[in-house]
This record gives structure tokens, C-alpha cells and sequence, in this order.
């Protein structure tokens, strides 16, 4: 089926590769961007732009006119995280989305797995929920409020760690794989949580063409990729190594901070060591020594390692299988992208 | 979009299972904090004549008092660290030797030449913990010999020591009964050097002459020698002097054709001193990839030996305990004692 999508935000990494993608399955595409100059880019692969502020109900209904689908891609964030300006601006994009958006449309809102917070990332507090955490589900919330006020279809994608030919992320692993062997931080057989734009394709029309709405959806690829399909994707002739997980260290920062915090103090505050009962003190540097190990080892590990040899790590391998519902019947993955 | 050949990749084996017999001061402050920094590696148990259940505690780690007779109440494991006093371990490397199961032992190896034949004989799978090998400054002497970079080697002068005064140890501490330690100044400190020696020479240490010991009761706390080693088909004399009541510098010295060149062989932070024949002097800095703390030199000992446990690859075994090193010990203990 052909469809008229609308994508919101469509300058950013998302919004731009699925505009591509969109546009090379035939579908209609209505790139909107808040000024010409995110446009140029979408210009060159063909794509045909409209300049309209999010903020600004007016001027983005005549651009959502007649779309089958609204997808919000746009995300602002102040000074490279979560605050209470960049939630009222995305706030105010999602509502001026759904109002703007045609009645029979399929409303797409982009959240992102992050919303599960601690259930999907071991080292995340339960009881300090990271505010990147929260505004993702403060606005889940609010889009659903405003989808039901207003009466229109909506429907919630908690997004996976986006992969493809236009993601940073793909691009730099990508490049890392090609010059070099490579050793990941990772269980090879750990879920990846990875999507795929042509995944996100998939679900978009699948929600439009299905009419489904009114749901929240874990969305990644089908089935759940693990590490080793992932770096398996990229083109390369280099060895890849799993080396596995390294310790957490949530539960290791208190005693050397303690430990660090007493001697960076001065002399003067060592004093406190003789009134600390024995036990204490000896946990605090039995703590210290694990962590100052640590320290050395990944000294060492940094010095070891050849210009031949990256290591890549990150949060994102620490986290566990998304859990929520998913959409059924998504095509391959692995075929999808070829 | 052709996809290359892929490279290979490599999964680490999950979790290699260690059980450390012999807990004393050596496994508290380097080997529990470095094994509890290292991925896929499980501490599964602490075994001492004395239960070590504050250590256990401490780590989490099921502790047991054990003798050799009741070895097999342990929990299973994929290989040891066994550092309990030299002058006990006969039965235990027995009954490792027996389950074939892979040990890294704490120096010295074995009280006598013929002890350690009949341990590497009776387990392949078998590494000795002579850290100061991985030291950077022993290495750029090994490669100055082997490449003659300063011409041919003409003689050496090794010596460590110094007064001792407090010993931190206590009364019954197992370095003051013969039984358990196999020695004093010569088989605790002289151990290292001479495994640096028998590093930088490629196990070549041949004979003693001269070798003049004081003793204190049965314990040695001052012996010098001359050490022959044979080097590129020539006989090479080395001073050798270890002591604890004479302020002996501790010091590496080899004199080549062109210049003379030194390290000190406790301390892997410092390069090698260069003093040509025609005058100057200069430093020779350390390889990237050398430890600059105990810690690192240990945790690349520990590396090779898990690597060796996991790829069941293991090198020569002489050399990986350092056979010349426990030869020359019993040559001069042989000589000196009465």
C-alpha cells in the first residue's frame, strides 16, 4: 500500500535515513524541518522538504495535510540532556503534532527504550530514575492524553538503539571494523536491542496499514538480534573479539569516593581514620584497592592494545532484552536491509 | 551492497573458575583485587590451614580451612592459584597434578631443583608467578643482549637488599621456620633476581664458584657468588649478592663492549640507565606495552595464564617456571649450607 508519511523532525538521524528509506519503498514522503537549512541534505537524495515549526500549530497543518501517517522524530534537549525547557519544548512538539494531524492518520510517537529505565539497565537506579529516563515517559504520557483529547490515533514506539547506513553509531563501528581488529565489551549472545531503520519502516506501516492504535511497542529488530548479528553486519575482513562484560562498578563508587574524597581533603582530615571503627576503615581500603586494581588494569589494558587493536565499550551492552509488547509479523531484519 | 568476507569472531569462554590455596598477604593486596577487576574469571573459592573467613567475607567468596588430605571437599574449579609457603606445597601439587588441573604458583617454585622436575613433570599445565619478568626495563636488557646493541656482553653485577629492619611480620610468621619457607634472603628476594637473570639470559645460568653465605641459625640472610652464564657460546660471570644486613644497591648492571647499562630490578616504573664507554650518559624509556605497578606486572602474568588456561595452549614449562632460577638457588644452598 502506498502511503503519505509525514515525518517531524525529519533533519535529525532518524528522521533523515527513514525519509530515504520511505522514499526508496515508493511511498510519499513529507520531510518537514524547521528551516531550510536541515533541508539540504533530504534536497540531494530527492526529497522534497517542507519548512515548518513544530512549535507552531498553524504552520504545521497545512504541511500534515492529507498524511496517512505523523511520525514525531523531532527530540530537543538542552545542553546535551534531559531539563525542564527540553521537556516543555517536546511537550509542545507532540501536541502540536496530533492537533495538526489529520483525523484518520496513524500519529507515531518516537520514544526510546529508555523509558523501561532500570528494567533494562541493571546499572540504573530504581529509586533515581535518570531524567533522560523520565521525559521519555513524561511524554509517553502526554502524548496519550493528547491523542485521547483530541481524538486522534496514536501509538507509542519505544525505539532500540537505532542502526543504519546514516546512524552515527553504525557509521563509526562501520569504519572501526573495516581498519581494525576490534575487541567489544560484550556478551555475544546478549539481546542487542538494536533496530534497524528499515525496522522502524516496517512498524510504522504495519500500525498504519493495521490500524493499530492506542498501544506502546518495544521496537527492535525481528527477531531480537544478539551482539554477534550485529557486528556481523558490517562489512569487514578484521577479527572481532567478545571479551564479555566488564564489572559493573555501580555498587563499587561509595568507598573510593569516600576514600578519595578523606585524601584529597588533606591531612588534616585523616585524623578521622582513628575514630573510624576498625572494620569500617579496613572496608573502606579493601574497596579502594579493588577500584584503584581496576584503575590499573584498564591503564594497562589502554597501553596494550595495538594500533590495530580498538576496544569498544559502552552502557548499551550492559542492558538486558527490552521487555513490552512488540509488533508481530515484522519482516526479517537481515532481509529487510538487504 | 557486496559483503566482504568476514574476519573471525571470537568469543572468550565464559567464567574460568579459580581457587586460591594459600591466603596470605600477597593474595589480599594484589591477586583478589586484580581477579575481582578481570571479566570471565570467578573466584570460587579461599582455602587456608586457618580458614580465611574475614578475606571471604570481604569478597564474597566461599571460604574453607584445607589440608591436602581433604582437597577433594573443594568446590570444583578450572584452575588454581596455589601461594601457600613453599615448604608445603608438595601435596597439594600432587593432587592438582592428579585432576590436571592448571596452577599458577606463587614464587619461589619449589625448595629444590629436584622438587621442581618432579612438579613440572608431574603437571604441563603449570606457570610460576616471577612478575618481575614482565618488567620493561628486563626486557630492553633481554633485547640489548640478544641483539648486541652495545656489542658483545662481557659481565653483570645483580645485587638487592638492604638492612633489614621491621619486618611488619609476625613471630611465627612462616618466613622465620626453615620448614615453610625453604630459606631466608636467598629464596625470597634472591628468587626475583634471579629470575630476572634467567630472563635476561634465556634460562642460560649454568654454573656457581665462590659462594659465600651468612646465616643466621638455618636462615641465610646474606649470599653473593659468582654465577656463570652462558651467552652466544661464552662463558658470562655475574656478582651476585642478595642481602639483609648489608646496604647492597639494588641494582642490574651489564657491561657490553660500547657501554654499560643498569636498571633497578624492583621497580618496573624506571627505564635503563645507558653510560657509553666514550662518556654520557642517557635513558632508554619503556615500552608502551610494559607494566608501570605491581599491579599491572601481576595482572600480565595473570593474563598469560588464563590465556593459557582457556586456549589449553601452554608454553615451555621450564621456562614458564623458571627451572635455572630454583637450579641456582639449590647450587648455592648446596655450597653454603652445612
Amino acid at each position: 500500500m502506498n502511503m503519505r508519511v509525514a515525518i517531524v523532525g525529519a533533519n535529525g538521524n532518524a528522521g533523515a535515513e527513514l525519509s530515504i528509506v520511505f522514499h526508496a519503498r515508493g511511498h510519499d514522503v513529507i520531510p518537514i524541518v524547521r528551516n531550510k537549512l536541515g533541508a539540504s541534505f533530504l534536497e540531494t537524495k530527492g526529497l522534497k522538504c517542507t519548512v515548518a515549526d513544530a512549535a507552531d500549530a498553524e504552520s504545521l497543518s497545512h504541511a500534515l495535510r492529507g498524511a496517512d501517517a505523523v511520525v514525531i522524530s523531532a527530540n530537543v534537549i538542552d545542553d546535551g540532556g534531559s531539563s525542564r525547557k527540553s521537556y516543555l519544548a517536546n511537550q509542545k512538539i507532540i501536541q502540536n503534532s496530533i492537533l495538526a494531524a489529520p483525523v484518520n492518520a496513524c500519529v507515531v510517537y518516537f520514544s526510546s527504550i529508555r523509558a523501561h529505565s532500570w528494567r533494562i539497565d541493571p546499572t540504573t537506579s530504581r529509586w533515581l530514575i535518570p531524567p533522560y529516563d523520565l521525559e521519555k515517559q513524561w511524554l509517553e504520557n502526554d502524548f496519550k492524553r493528547f491523542c485521547h483529547v483530541n481524538e486522534k490515533n496514536g501509538v507509542v514506539f519505544r525505539l532500540g538503539h537505532v542502526f543504519g547506513n546514516l546512524q552515527p553509531r553504525s557509521t563509526t563501528m562501520q569504519r572501526m571494523v573495516r581498519e581494525h581488529d576490534v575487541e567489544v565489551e560484550a556478551n555475544a549472545d546478549d539481546a542487542s536491542n538494536v533496530v534497524h531503520i528499515t525496522t522502524i519502516c516496517d512498524a510504522i506501516q504495519a500500525c498504519t496499514e493495521k490500524k493499530i492504535y492506542d498501544k506502546t511497542f518495544t521496537v527492535v529488530n525481528s527477531p531480537q538480534w544478539t551482539w554477534k548479528d550485529v557486528y556481523d553486519s558490517y562489512e569487514g575482513t578484521h577479527t572481532i573479539r567478545f571479551v564479555g562484560l566488564p564489572r559493573p562498578t555501580k555498587k563499587s563508587r561509595l568507598a573510593p569516593f569516600l576514600w578519595k574524597t578523606i585524601k584529597s581533603l588533606g591531612r588534616a582530615f585523616l585524623f578521622i581514620r582513628l575514630y573510624l571503627p576498625v572494620a569500617f576503615d579496613e572496608f573502606i581500603r579493601e574497596k579502594h584497592a579493588r577500584y584503584r586494581a581496576g584503575q590499573e588494569i584498564a591503564e594497562m589494558e589502554s597501553r596494550l592494545g595495538s594500533s590495530r587493536t580498538k576496544r569498544v565499550s559502552g552502557p548499551m551492552y550492559f542492558y538486558r532484552a527490552a521487555p513490552g509488547n512488540t509488533i508481530s509479523g515484522l519482516p526479517d531484519a537481515k532481509k529487510a536491509m538487504k | 551492497m557486496v559483503h566482504q568476507k568476514r574476519g573471525e569472531i571470537v568469543m572468550e569462554k565464559m567464567d574460568v573458575r579459580i581457587g586460591i590455596i594459600g591466603c596470605g598477604k600477597i593474595v589480599e593486596t594484589f591477586h583478589l583485587p586484580i581477579l575481582a577487576a578481570l571479566r570471565n574469571v570467578r573466584v570460587v573459592f579461599l582455602a587456608d590451614a586457618v580458614q580465611p573467613r574475614v578475606l571471604g567475607k570481604k569478597y564474597g567468596i566461599p571460604d574453607f580451612s584445607i589440608s591436602p588430605e581433604t582437597f577433594a571437599s573443594l568446590p570444583a574449579c578450572d584452575a588454581v592459584l596455589l601461594a601457600t609457603p613453599v615448604g608445603v606445597r608438595e601435596k597439594y601439587m600432587r593432587e592438582l597434578a592428579a585432576r590436571k588441573i592448571p596452577v599458577f604458583v606463587e614464587k619461589p617454585f619449589a625448595l629444590s631443583a629436584k622438587q621442581h622436575a618432579a612438579f613440572v613433570k608431574a603437571n604441563k599445565k603449570i606457570m610460576c608467578n616471577y612478575m618481575r619478568q614482565t618488567y620493561g626495563n628486563v626486557n630492553t636488557l633481554r633485547e640489548l643482549v640478544e641483539n648486541e646493541s652495545f656489542g658483545k656482553l662481557k659481565r653483570m653485577v645483580a645485587s638487592e637488599g638492604g638492612i633489614l629492619t621491621s619486618t611488619g611480620k609476625s613471630t611465627t610468621h612462616y618466613q622465620t621456620d626453615i620448614r615453610m619457607s625453604g630459606g631466608g634472603v636467598l629464596i625470597e628476594k634472591g628468587c626475583h633476581l634471579l629470575s630476572e637473570l634467567s630472563h635476561i639470559l634465556n634460562e642460560e645460568l649454568v654454573s656457581v664458584s665462590k659462594p659465600k653465605a651468612i646465616y643466621q641459625g638455618d636462615l641465610d640472610v646474606d649470599m653473593r657468588a659468582k654465577i656463570v652464564a652462558r651467552v652466544m657460546k661464552k662463558n658470562i660471570p655475574i656478582d651476585f649478592h642478595v642481602s639483609t644486613i648489608e646496604a647492597v644497591p639494588s641494582c642490574i648492571r651489564l657491561e657490553f663492549e660500547n657501554a654499560a647499562v643498569e636498571c633497578a630490578p624492583n621497580s618496573p616504573w624506571l627505564g635503563v640507565d645507558v653510560y657509553p664507554m666514550k662518556g654520557g650518559s642517557y635513558v632508554l624509556p619503556l615500552s608502551t606495552s610494559s607494566p608501570r605497578t605491581y599491579t599491572q606486572a601481576f595482572y600480565l602474568m595473570w593474563k598469560k595464564f588464563l590465556d593459557a588456561v582457556r586456549s589449553d595452549e601452554w608454553a615451555d614449562v621450564n621456562a614458564a617456571t623458571s627451572y635455572a632460577t630454583t637450579a641456582m638457588i639449590d647450587m648455592l644452598y648446596e655450597a653454603t649450607r652445612k
